[in-house]
C-alpha cells in the first residue's frame, strides 16, 4: 500500500524567496550616489533596504493587501526624479493656500525634495527645527539617528521601501513646552514625467517635546502637469514621536490629479508617551490608487489616539485605509471614525484593528466606519478587527453601508425642503461630520472647499442650491 | 383648517388607524390623548406624510384641499409643522445652514425674496429667545448631542422660524422636566393666534395646564372614542383611560355621524 | 434565604464534582470493525465497496482525494495547533453490528445503553417526546427512529449510507451542489472519506410533523469522524433539525472534519440547531481533545426561502467552523445565531458568512463569544453583497465578553458590498461581567456562581430564544458547567 508522504502545514518562514519584480530591481538598485557627509541618511537607507529584504513585497494573499492590485505597479520600473525636473511655481500651489494666506507657515517638497523658494518658513518660531531631512542628516546626524532608532522595525513594505529610497524630508522637532498655535503645512507635490515613471519617497519625522502641542497638515498633491503621463508612485512616510503630555493635531490631505496612473502610498507611525494625544484626520480625494496606513503605539498610561479618515471619491479612484491602534498600556484611549462618499466607480476599503495588550486593563476604544455608495458601480469592503487579550477594557466598533438615513432625509423633507436639496444637505453634512471633529477653523474651512471641489455634481450642495450663502463662500474660495 | 375624514392607515400591513375624524379650525388648539399604540403619533406622521405609513381609506384635506398627493415637503411649504416625538439627530448638518433652507424654501413658495446668512442669523436670535436657546447651539448640528429638553426646544424654535398654520406637537413633553416645559408651552403660546391652529399630542394632563386645549380627544385602538372639552382631561386625569376602553364598542359603534 | 442559597451552591458543587468537566467521557466497549490506519486511493475506494456504493459515488470520492492532494491546510485562522498526521487517523470505524436495525429492539443493548446515558431519546419509551433521531456512533448510522411515520408524510429521514441505496438520484442530484469538493482543505477530505450522515428530503408542501434529530459519538480512540449531512427542503415546506455531538475522553486529539448541505427550494425554511460539546481536551494541559474542522453551508435557492443556524459551540480543542448561507432567491432570508465558549486552552475560530445574491434578501447575524481561563476565541464573518442583491440588507451584532485576564478575544468581521441600495449595519462590543452586576446580584441574595450563569444567560439570551426547548435549557446548563470556577 503506498504511502503518500504529508506535507506539514507549511513554514511560512520557509518559503521560497520569489524573483525581484521590475519594480523592484529599479528601486532598490542605488542610483543616487549620498556624499559621506549624509551618513544619517545612508544608514536610513541601509536599514531601510534590509527590512525591505525582510518583508518581501506585499502579495495580495495578506489580508492587510488583499484588495489593492498592485500586478502593473510590480512590472514598471519607477525610477527617481532627476535633478531640476521640477516646474512647480508659486501660481501651481495656489488653490493649497490654507485660508488664502501665502505667508502662513510652510515647507514644501518637489518630488521628494525639499524646495526652499516654495516654502515659507518665517513664521515658524526660532525654537522649533524644521528643516530638510538632507541638512538635517548634515548638521544634527545624532538626533536624526536617535529620532530614526524609535522607529527601527515597521511592519510595512512600502514604509521600509520608503527608507530604503529616501533622498529628503523634513525634521519637525517642538521642543518642549512649547505651543505652536498656527498649522504648519507640509506639502508633498509629485509633478510626474513625461519621459519615464518616477517614484518620490519623502520622508518625515515629527518630534513632540513634553507638553508641546502643534497643528500640521500635511498634503500628498498629484499635481498632473500636462504631459506628465507616465505612471508616478508617491510613497511618504510620517513618524511622529510624542513625549508625555505633547498634542498633535494633523490632518492628512491626498489627492492626486495626474493624468497616468498615480499611486499613492503613505504611511504614519505614531509613538505615544504618557497621557500625549495624537488626533489625526486622513482625507482622500480623486485619482488613482492610493494606500493609507496608519499604525499608533499607545505605549505608556493615559495616551489617547483618534484617528479620523474622510473619502469623498468619484471616478476610478481606489482608496485603502490600513489603521493599526495598538494598546500597550493601561488607561488608554483611542477612537475612530471613517466615513466614505463614493460615487462613480469608485472603491474603498477600510481596514482597522485595535488590539489590547494583556496588561492593558481599562482601556476604552472604539471604531466606525460609514460609507454612502451614491453609485451603482461603488465598491466598499469593511473589516474593523478587534484582538483583545485584556479583559478590563472597553472596545466596541460598528459599520455601516448604505444610503442616507430615511428618518433624516423625512425630517428634512417635513420643514419644507426638497427632497433633492435635503439629499445634497445631508451627503455634505455626511462629510462634513468628520471635517467638524478638526480642531482649527481655519484646517476645517479650508477643508471643506477641498471637498466641496471633489463632490460630483448631482450630488454637490452647492450646485443644488445656490442661495445656501455659507456654500456659496466656499465656491468662491475655490474659484478665488 | 383641518379636516380628517375616516382616516385608515397601516403600517407593514399592520392597520392602525381605524377611521379617524376630525375637525381643526383656524384660532382653536386640540388636544389628542390616548393609551400607549393607539396611533396617536402615528395620526400625526400621516398628516405630515412620513413615507412608512400607507393611508388605506379616507383623506385629509387641508384649507379644503387634499394632502394625499402631496409629498412631505410640500404639505411643509402648506403650513403644516409637526414637533417630532423623537427629533431626529442630523449630524455634520448645522441648525443655522438647515433653518435658513427651510426658511427660504418658504419664501420662495410664497413668493417672498430669500434672505442671506447675516439677515436670518437675526431672525434666528430674534426667535432663540422665544424658547430661551443658548446662541451656541445656532453652528451646532441639528440635533446632534442635545439633550432631550433642548431637542424640545429646538423643535419649537423651528416652528417659530417657520410660522406655520397648523402646528402638530407630538409628546413634545415627554421628557421635559417643569422649567423646560414651562419654556415650551410658553413658547407655543407665544406663537399661537386666532389665524392658526395647534394640535397638542400628550400623554399627561400636565401639559395641559400650560397649553389650554379647546378641545380634547381620545384616541384609542385608531380611533377618536370620545371628544369633549378641557374638563375632560381632567376627568381623564382622574379615572384613566379604562372607563373608556371599556364601552369602547359601544361607543365605536354609535360615532358614525360624529 | 442564605439556607436556600448555600442549598443551592452545595448542590451545583455536588453536581460539579460528579461530572468531573466532562460529563460524556466514558467510552463504550463495543467491538467495532476498524480499517487500517492510512489514507490513499486505496483507503477510498475501500469505504465505498464496504457500503456498496453506486459508482458516481466512488467517483466524487476519488474525485475529491486527488482535489485534496493538491490542497494545502489553511492558515489563515486564529489557531494553533500541530500539524496533523493525516496518515496516524482511521478512516472508518463502525460498531460490529450489521445490518443496520429495523427496530430498537435489535441494537447492541451496550450502544443504546450508551445513548440512554447521554440523555438521547433513542428508546421506544421515549416515542412520547416526538423528536425523531438518527444516532452516529464513531462514523455509522446505527439507528433512526421514527422513519416509518415520517415516510407517512412522505418525509424521507435515514443514514446516508441507505439513502444511497434507496435514493440515489436523489443523492446524486444535491450531494456537493453547496459545498463542492473543491470548497476547502476539510472539505475535500470529508469527500473522499466520509462513512455516514443524516439524510433528510421534505417534499413539497410538507411540514415536517416533528423535530429531526442527530447526536454524533465518536468512540473509538484514534478515529477521526467524517460525516456528511444533506438536507433538501422542496418549496413550501418546513423542517427543523437538531444536532448534538459528544465523544469520549482520549489522550491524543481526534478530527471531526464534517460536512452539512442545506438546499431550501422556493419558500422552504430550514432551521438547523446544534449543540456542540465533543470533548474539550484535558483543563489543565489540554491533551487530547476534538479538532473540529466543519464545512456547514446552505443554499437558499428558491424565492422566499430561509435558512436558520443557531449554533451553541461549547466543546472541542480546536473549532473552525462557519455556517454559512448563500442566499440565491430573490427575497431569501439567513440567519446565524451562535454562542462560542471557550474555556481553559480550547481555541475557536467560528462564524458565519453571507453571500447576497438575490434581490431584497436579507441576512441576521447575531454571535455572543465567552472567553475564559487561557482560551482564544475569535468570530471571523463575512457579509458580502453582489452586484445582482439589489435591496439587500444584513444586521450583525457580535459581541465578546472576557471572563479573566488571561484569555483573548478576537473579532473579524469582513463586509463586502457591490450594490449601492444594500444596507448593511454592522455592531460590536466587547464586556466583561462588572462587579456591580454581581454586587447588586449579592445584595439580592444570589451567589456569585449562579449570578455569573445569569448574566452569561442574558448575555446570551438573543441566540438561546432561537433554539428549541430542550435545547435552549440544555444550553443552558451546558454553559454553567463548563463555567464553573472560571469566576472568583
Amino acid at each position: 500500500m503506498a504511502v503518500i508522504t504529508m506535507q506539514n502545514r507549511p513554514n511560512k518562514a520557509h518559503k521560497i524567496q520569489p524573483a525581484p519584480t521590475p519594480f523592484e530591481l529599479a528601486v532598490l538598485s542605488d542610483k543616487t550616489q549620498m556624499d559621506a557627509q549624509n551618513s544619517a541618511i545612508t544608514t536610513i537607507r541601509e536599514t531601510g533596504k534590509s527590512r525591505y529584504q525582510q518583508l518581501g513585497f506585499p502579495t495580495r494573499r495578506l489580508e492587510a493587501w488583499k484588495f489593492i492590485d498592485l500586478k502593473a505597479l510590480q512590472n514598471t520600473e519607477f525610477l527617481p526624479y532627476p535633478d531640476n525636473l521640477a516646474t512647480v511655481n508659486k501660481a501651481d500651489l495656489a488653490p493649497y493656500m490654507i485660508g488664502g494666506n501665502t505667508n502662513a507657515s510652510r515647507l514644501v517638497f518637489v518630488n521628494g525634495r525639499y524646495v526652499d523658494s516654495l516654502s515659507n518658513t518665517a513664521g515658524i518660531p526660532k525654537s522649533i527645527t524644521a528643516i530638510s531631512l538632507m541638512l538635517a542628516s548634515r548638521e544634527m546626524p545624532t538626533e536624526l539617528s536617535a529620532l530614526e532608532n524609535i522607529f527601527d522595525a515597521t511592519t510595512d513594505a512600502f514604509a521600509a521601501l520608503n527608507a530604503a529610497t529616501v533622498e529628503d524630508g523634513v525634521l519637525l522637532s517642538i521642543p518642549q513646552q512649547t505651543v505652536v498655535d498656527k498649522p504648519i503645512q507640509i506639502l508633498l507635490v509629485s509633478t510626474g514625467d513625461s519621459s519615464a515613471p518616477r517614484m518620490a519617497s519623502p520622508r518625515c519625522l515629527v518630534e513632540l517635546g513634553q507638553g508641546a502641542k502643534a497643528e500640521l497638515v500635511v498634503e500628498c498633491i498629484g499635481l498632473g502637469k500636462t504631459g506628465a503621463v507616465q505612471p508616478t508612485v508617491n510613497n511618504t512616510v510620517i513618524q511622529i514621536a510624542a513625549r508625555p503630555e505633547a498634542e498633535l493635531r494633523m490632518t492628512l490631505i491626498q489627492e492626486a490629479r495626474h493624468e497616468a496612473t498615480a499611486y499613492s502610498f503613505t504611511s504614519t507611525e505614531a509613538k505615544l508617551e504618557a497621557n500625549s494625544c495624537l488626533e489625526m484626520t486622513t482625507v482622500a480625494l480623486r485619482g488613482g490608487i492610493a494606500r493609507h496606513n496608519v499604525q499608533a503605539h499607545l505605549l505608556e498610561e493615559g495616551a489617547h489616539c483618534t484617528l479620523n479618515g474622510l473619502n469623498v471619491l468619484n471616478g476610478d479612484t481606489k482608496v485603502h485605509h490600513h489603521t493599526e491602534i495598538h494598546h500597550l498600556a493601561p488607561a488608554c484611549t483611542s477612537e475612530q471614525v471613517y466615513k466614505s462618499i463614493l460615487e462613480d466607480q469608485s472603491m474603498a476599503d477600510f481596514d482597522g484593528t485595535i488590539t489590547v495588550a494583556r496588561h492593558a486593563q481599562k482601556t476604552d476604544s472604539s471604531q466606525m466606519n460609514r460609507t454612502l455608495l451614491l453609485s451603482e458601480d461603488a465598491k466598499t469592503y469593511t473589516r474593523p478587527q478587534l484582538k483583545i487579550d485584556a479583559d478590563d477594557v472597553k472596545c466596541a466598533h460598528g459599520a455601516t453601508v448604505g444610503q442616507l438615513e430615511e428618518e433624516q432625509l423625512f425630517y428634512l423633507v417635513s420643514r419644507g425642503l426638497n427632497p433633492e436639496i435635503a439629499q445634497c444637505l445631508l451627503t455634505f453634512g455626511f462629510a462634513e461630520d468628520v471635517i467638524n471633529r478638526i480642531n482649527l477653523p481655519l484646517v476645517r474651512q479650508y477643508l471643506e472647499s477641498r471637498v466641496l471641489e471633489n463632490m460630483g455634481q448631482s450630488h454637490n450642495p452647492k450646485s443644488c442650491y445656490a442661495s445656501c450663502t455659507k456654500i456659496e463662500k466656499s465656491a468662491c474660495e475655490i474659484e478665488g | 383648517m383641518l379636516t380628517i375624514q375616516d382616516l385608515q392607515a397601516s403600517v407593514n400591513d399592520t392597520s392602525i388607524l381605524n377611521g379617524v375624524n376630525l375637525q381643526v379650525n383656524a384660532g382653536e388648539v386640540h388636544a389628542i390623548m390616548g393609551p400607549n399604540g393607539s396611533g396617536k403619533s402615528t395620526l400625526s406622521k400621516v398628516v405630515a406624510g412620513h413615507p412608512a405609513f400607507e393611508v388605506t381609506g379616507g383623506d385629509v384635506l387641508f384649507e379644503g384641499k387634499s394632502l394625499m398627493d402631496l409629498d412631505p415637503n410640500e404639505r411643509a411649504l402648506a403650513g403644516i409643522f409637526l414637533a417630532f416625538q423623537y427629533p431626529v439627530e442630523v449630524p455634520g448638518v448645522s441648525n443655522a445652514d438647515f433653518l435658513r433652507l427651510a426658511y427660504n424654501s418658504k419664501q420662495v413658495h410664497n413668493g417672498q425674496p430669500e434672505i442671506d446668512e447675516d439677515a436670518f442669523s437675526d431672525i434666528l436670535k430674534e426667535k432663540a429667545k422665544i424658547v430661551e436657546m443658548d446662541e451656541s447651539f445656532i453652528n451646532r448640528a441639528v440635533n446632534e448631542g442635545f439633550s432631550g429638553g433642548e431637542k424640545k426646544r429646538n423643535e419649537i424654535l423651528q416652528m417659530a422660524v417657520l410660522e406655520p398654520k397648523l402646528a402638530i406637537l407630538d409628546e413634545t413633553d415627554s421628557g421635559l422636566d417643569i422649567d423646560a416645559l414651562k419654556i415650551v408651552s410658553a413658547g407655543v403660546n407665544k406663537l399661537k393666534s386666532k389665524d392658526n391652529a395647534v394640535v397638542v399630542i400628550t400623554h399627561y394632563q400636565r401639559l395641559l395646564d400650560y397649553i389650554k386645549p379647546d378641545f380634547v380627544h381620545v384616541l384609542a385602538g385608531g380611533k377618536i372614542i370620545k371628544s369633549g372639552g378641557r374638563e375632560l382631561a381632567l376627568e381623564l386625569e382622574e379615572k384613566g383611560y379604562d372607563w373608556l376602553l371599556g364601552d369602547k364598542a359601544a361607543v365605536g359603534a354609535g360615532s358614525g355621524g360624529q | 434565604m442564605s439556607e436556600i442559597k448555600e442549598s443551592i451552591s452545595k448542590e451545583t458543587v455536588e453536581t460539579a464534582k460528579s461530572l468531573e468537566t466532562y460529563k460524556y467521557g466514558f467510552t463504550t466497549d463495543i467491538e467495532s470493525e476498524k480499517a487500517e490506519k492510512g489514507l490513499t486511493e486505496d483507503t477510498v475506494r475501500a469505504i465505498s465497496k464496504k457500503k456498496q456504493e453506486p459508482a458516481f459515488m466512488l467517483e466524487f470520492r476519488l474525485a475529491a482525494f486527488r482535489h485534496w492532494l493538491t490542497m494545502e491546510e489553511p492558515e489563515w485562522p486564529h489557531l494553533e495547533y500541530p500539524p496533523i498526521d493525516y496518515q496516524d487517523i482511521t478512516y472508518y470505524s463502525a460498531p460490529k453490528v450489521q445490518p443496520k436495525k429495523e427496530s430498537l429492539d435489535e441494537v447492541d443493548p451496550e450502544l443504546l445503553a450508551t445513548f440512554e446515558k447521554l440523555g438521547i431519546p433513542l428508546s421506544e419509551q421515549k416515542r412520547l417526546s416526538g423528536v425523531a433521531v438518527d444516532a452516529v456512533f464513531d462514523s455509522v448510522s446505527v439507528a433512526t427512529t421514527f422513519k416509518k411515520d415520517l415516510l407517512k408524510h412522505g418525509v424521507i429521514f435515514c443514514s446516508f449510507t441507505e439513502a444511497l441505496q434507496d435514493y440515489p438520484e436523489l443523492v446524486e442530484k444535491y450531494l456537493g451542489s453547496v459545498v463542492p469538493y473543491t470548497d476547502n482543505y476539510f472539505a475535500a477530505l470529508n469527500a473522499a472519506v466520509f462513512s455516514d450522515g443524516s439524510f433528510v428530503y421534505i417534499p413539497k408542501d410538507t411540514t415536517c410533523p416533528m423535530e429531526l434529530s442527530t447526536y454524533f459519538r465518536i468512540n473509538t480512540e484514534g478515529s477521526g469522524q467524517f460525516e456528511r449531512t444533506l438536507i433538501v427542503c422542496e418549496d413550501n415546506s418546513y423542517v427543523s433539525y437538531l444536532e448534538g455531538c459528544t465523544a469520549p475522553k482520549f489522550d491524543t486529539n481526534q478530527l471531526h472534519a464534517a460536512v452539512v448541505e442545506l438546499v431550501a427550494n422556493e419558500n422552504a425554511e430550514i432551521k438547523y440547531s446544534t449543540v456542540q460539546n465533543w470533548f474539550a481536551g484535558d483543563p489543565k494541559t489540554g491533551k487530547g481533545g476534538i479538532y473540529n474542522f466543519v464545512t456547514k453551508r446552505g443554499k437558499c435557492a428558491g424565492k422566499k426561502s430561509k435558512i436558520s443556524w443557531t449554533q451553541v459551540e461549547t466543546g472541542s480543542a480546536i473549532t473552525w467552523k462557519y455556517p454559512s448561507c448563500i442566499l440565491q432567491g430573490d427575497e431569501s432570508v439567513g440567519e446565524f445565531y451562535s454562542v462560542a465558549l471557550t474555556n481553559n486552552l480550547q481555541q475557536a475560530d467560528t462564524g458565519t458568512k453571507m453571500i447576497h445574491l438575490g434581490k431584497n434578501s436579507k441576512s441576521t447575524i447575531v454571535s455572543k463569544g465567552i472567553s475564559a481561563g487561557k482560551s482564544v476565541n475569535s468570530y471571523r464573518g463575512l457579509v458580502s453583497i453582489k452586484k445582482s442583491a439589489e435591496g439587500a440588507r444584513n444586521y450583525t451584532q457580535c459581541d465578546s465578553m472576557l471572563i479573566g485576564d488571561q484569555c483573548s478575544a478576537n473579532t473579524y468581521p469582513y463586509v463586502d458590498v457591490s450594490n449601492p441600495t444594500a444596507q448593511l449595519e454592522h455592531e460590536a462590543s466587547t464586556s466583561k461581567i462588572s462587579e456591580d452586576q454581581l454586587f447588586y446580584c449579592n445584595q439580592r441574595g444570589i451567589g456569585t456562581e449562579e449570578a455569573v450563569g445569569l448574566i452569561i444567560n442574558g448575555f446570551c439570551g438573543d441566540v438561546f430564544k432561537e433554539l428549541p426547548g430542550e435545547f435552549a435549557e440544555e444550553a443552558t446548563r451546558l454553559l454553567g458547567l463548563k463555567l464553573e470556577n472560571s469566576v472568583g
